[in-house]
């Protein structure tokens, strides 16, 4: 049991990563990132390729900033374009995105499936009182706590931060009041591809890569945040966390239902609070 | 025909409106003051069931519609405009007003377009005309069906004084006409004393005054929580 | 072509909206319903266009030949789904990535109840499009009051869970193997088995989707179809005009994803296959990228970007298959330039060679006029 809530917890931390992202930059454009899976999936391959060649760690420093960059000039050269068009213009450019990443994962790496050795100091075991459990997968806890700590604390007490939490509570007021949405949104932006990346390094070592890795996850992500409520950062946090362990136990408890947990916890949602855990309700 | 009775809308712990009772008579144009914030807007969407009351309740010719969907609302007669124009973006404007005639067996939509000088832009979408052929856009959609309560939330808001007169003509003579009953949110006071016949002022989600505008002009808490500050 | 394209419901005059503040009041004693009958006279040049291109499509056996005829009966099946999702973003704004949900449970029901049931043929088609659609009303019933971009998250999660259903139940879907299925009787006048050949399968083909189109136009046009664009303008008002509107758009989803079944059930007719790709993301997302590449704002813009894409996927076919690259970029440039799709770059197109015929021929009336005519084109 100690053991499955650990699995949870790792799971959840990287939904927390990938969610947190996804919600900044819904809360700032007021669009749903779709290629956030791809950016994942991208962000496993290059950091195998990395760690092939020099080491995991290297990857985990160079991989989350390449896409950071990417991120700000898919804002530079795409979002901000269609800022005033349908929100869907802006859904249907990342879905672009991800199919051109599809193919690029594809035809460099193939369509079979690949692992990650995790580097040498966090192989092996941790004996934890109650029982052991595999040091990498602690690591990958400890890190996404340690990030989502970090962007709690930077959403809180910087100018920016403060800016994407009064953007994402009423976009119209705050453009009104001459706050300049542009001016913000490649840094959020960015940050948002770059925890996107920061989890498909840390999701490397400790889950299997395979040319369906993206989409996959970007479901759960999707649900997570619907749960959580769409527009709010800290909903999607508690129901990641929750979704994680859903799924964790279920794996163990179910197994041949465990495929469908994250969606019934979906669907008991929208049954019974439509704007989720704690979004807002937008059409009566 | 209109009776608010003790009426509250809260957000948290925040009473947007507070313990409000009114009456409005039929036939007639009952403003509704008081500072921004005051909860006129408010009472506006819980008329017309835009939001749904904590506590109190709505009647409208003796029925209560308190928990009525606001599209029955409509049918039975309660009809809105938006402070922020509410129209259809991408439709032409005779297209739209078409869409509300058919849906409130309206025979003679052109009827509307007259009494609010829409002719000349009914082939042309929102974006193409004016603003303040927009804001007669979103009254003719109230006005259409012939509902026997309008509520008006600010129309003459970001209209000239020329054109606010005007349309405050326009209100006068509907009534005139077809006996609609008006209720009127308008900051605009000129507008107000120009067209109404009875006043209610608001501050802070709670009734201050209400009766003849002649009245609540003289009453010194009104003097002193609204007319002092706003009319100076 | 250009002429059968506006399904908007917002019928007005094309060139009303180009012209933007000179309005002539003198001219137009204008009234509600003489505006709206304008509007209507227009649509009868839409519908002969219609009518050329219906009866000039069934001709294709004899102009191209039988793999031509393949793939042109591929691009039918995808872009019959491409219309569904085209038009339900057309007429609802809602994007949906979950119709490969319903076009998979189209075919795979068909499947079922062919080789379970002793039903004729027609019959089982018809239970088969059903299921679909019934799974389409249930999903429209669950999702359809999330506000647009939830909207668009939940149909995608929801297709990857009846993705995820079929490759557990083996039993009906065969998993990863993939379903043969050999459908038995007489289906108008003829063997089932050979509408596998194009030729013989053409006809139908064609006429389903010419008829789909013509549905589909229709629906836009008439008063539901108007009051549904009216929602997917401003749902609010609407609601204060005295509509009720949960009910309208769960039917329009329904009927979307019924046009999503049809697809499915006559790709299954077709090919005598099914595959759990089928069910995929990848097939509603390209059906959807499609639709959107080949223009929503036109009941003939989806059909037209399968029938490119399908060009594009042969063409490409001997060079190492990077069509996901290439539709992709296609979709951000689409997106980012063109945003009415192809119909849209042949209306300007139109519109262009338009103007550009009536100045020659001004300049050539006279020629001393020459400035003074192109200030006003």
């Amino acid at each position: 049991m100690f053991v499955q809530v650990l699995n949870g917890l790792a799971f959840g931390v990287l939904l927390l990563v990938l969610s947190s992202g996804l919600a900044l930059i819904f809360g700032l454009r007021g669009v749903v990132n779709f290629a956030h899976g791809a950016i994942y999936m991208l962000a496993a391959y290059v950091a195998m390729a990395i760690t092939d060649r020099t080491s995991f760690w290297l990857a985990l420093v160079t991989v989350p900033v390449l896409l950071a960059a990417a991120g700000l000039l898919v804002d530079r050269f795409g979002l901000r374009h269609l800022s005033g068009r349908s929100p869907l213009d802006m859904v249907l450019l990342t879905f672009g995105i991800t199919f051109v990443v599809a193919d690029v994962i594809q035809t460099t790496w193939g369509t079979r499936a690949h692992t990650i050795d995790p580097p040498s100091a966090l192989q092996g075991s941790t004996d934890l009182g109650l029982a052991t459990y595999p040091t990498y997968r602690l690591f990958v806890i400890a890190m996404g706590l340690l990030v989502c700590a970090a962007l709690i604390a930077w959403l809180k007490f910087s100018r920016t931060g403060l800016f994407v939490r009064a953007a994402g509570d009423d976009r119209t007021t705050t453009g009104a009041m001459g706050v300049n949405v542009d001016r913000v949104s490649g840094t959020v932006v960015a940050l948002g591809f770059g925890l996107a990346g920061l989890a498909g390094v840390l999701a490397g070592p400790y889950l299997t890569l395979s040319p369906a890795m993206g989409t996959e996850i970007l479901i759960t992500t999707f649900i997570v945040v619907v749960v959580g409520g769409l527009g709010s950062i800290g909903g999607p946090m508690i129901a990641a966390l929750l979704v994680g362990l859903a799924h964790a136990l279920a794996t163990v408890q179910a197994p041949t239902f465990s495929a469908y947990v994250p969606y019934l916890l979906m669907l008991g949602v929208l049954l019974v609070r439509p704007q989720g855990i704690a979004g807002r309700r937008t059409a009566l | 025909m209109l009776q608010l009775e003790d009426l509250t809308f809260a957000y948290g712990s925040v009473k947007a409106v507070n313990n409000v009772s009114l009456e409005v008579t039929e036939g007639t144009i009952h403003g509704l003051i008081g500072p921004n914030g005051a909860g006129k807007s408010t009472c506006i969407d819980l008329v017309s069931g835009r939001q749904r009351p904590t506590s109190g309740s709505v009647r409208f010719r003796g029925r209560d519609v308190t928990r009525m969907t606001a599209p029955r609302r409509r049918h039975l007669g309660i009809a809105r405009s938006f402070q922020r124009i509410s129209v259809y973006p991408e439709l032409t404007v005779a297209d739209q007003l078409d869409v509300a005639a058919g849906l409130l067996k309206e025979p003679d939509v052109d009827a509307v377009v007259r009494a609010l000088d829409l002719e000349g832009c009914l082939r042309h979408t929102p974006a193409e005309i004016g603003y303040g052929e927009q804001r007669r856009v979103d009254i003719a959609l109230a006005l259409i069906g012939s509902p026997a309560l309008v509520l008006l939330d600010e129309p003459a808001a970001g209209l000239s004084r020329e054109e606010s007169i005007a349309l405050a003509d326009h209100l006068a003579e509907l009534v005139r006409d077809r006996g609609t009953t008006v209720v009127l949110v308008e900051h605009h006071l000129e507008v107000v004393y120009r067209v109404c016949d009875r006043l209610t002022v608001l501050e802070q989600g709670a009734v201050i005054a209400d009766g003849d505008p002649q009245d609540v002009r003289r009453d010194a808490r009104v003097m002193e929580a609204y007319l002092g500050r706003s009319a100076a | 072509m250009t002429a059968a394209n506006d399904v908007s419901g917002a019928a007005g005059p094309q060139d009303s909206r180009s012209q933007h503040a000179p309005r002539s009041p003198g001219i137009l004693p204008d009234g509600v319903a003489a505006t709206m009958r304008r509007a209507r006279r227009a649509a009868r040049w839409q519908a002969l266009g219609w009518l050329a291109l219906a009866v000039a499509g069934l001709g294709a056996p004899w102009v191209i030949s039988l793999y031509q005829l393949h793939l042109a009966q591929q691009a039918v099946v995808l872009g019959l789904l491409a219309l569904s999702i085209g038009w339900l973003l057309r007429q609802t704004g809602q994007l949906s990535f979950g119709h490969a949900a319903f076009y998979g449970i189209a075919g795979y029901g068909t499947a079922y109840v062919a080789q379970h049931t002793a039903l004729p043929i027609g019959l089982t088609l018809v239970v088969g499009i059903g299921l679909g659609t019934l799974a389409a009303l249930v999903v429209g019933l669950l999702t359809i009051r999330a506000p647009g971009i939830a909207f668009a998250m939940l149909t995608l999660a929801i297709g990857m869970l009846v993705w995820v259903a079929g490759g557990q139940m083996h039993s009906v879907t065969r998993g990863a193997d993939g379903l043969n299925v050999q459908l038995e009787g007489t289906l108008l006048g003829k063997d089932v088995m050979l509408y596998g050949n194009p030729v013989e399968a053409w006809p139908v083909v064609w006429g389903v989707l010419m008829l789909t189109v013509a549905v589909l136009w229709f629906l836009s046009r008439c008063t539901w179809g108007r009051r549904l664009a009216s929602i997917r303008d401003n749902e609010e008002r609407m609601r204060f005009s005295g509509y009720a509107t949960y009910w309208p758009r769960v039917a329009a989803f329904a009927a979307s994803g019924l046009v999503a079944s049809i697809a499915g059930t006559l790709n299954l007719v077709t090919t005598s296959f099914m595959s759990l790709t089928a069910l995929y993301w990848s097939t509603s997302g390209l059906a959807l990228i499609v639709a959107v590449i080949g223009g929503v704002r036109s009941v003939l813009g989806p059909p037209l970007g399968a029938v490119l894409f399908v060009l594009l996927q042969n063409y490409l076919a001997g060079s190492g298959d990077h069509y996901q690259a290439v539709i992709g970029t296609v979709l951000i440039a689409v997106v980012l330039l063109a945003p009415g799709g192809c119909t849209e770059i042949l209306e300007r197109v139109g519109k262009a060679a338009a103007s550009l015929l009536r100045r020659e021929s001004r300049t050539s009336d006279s020629s001393s006029n020459r400035g003074g005519s192109r200030a006003a084109t």
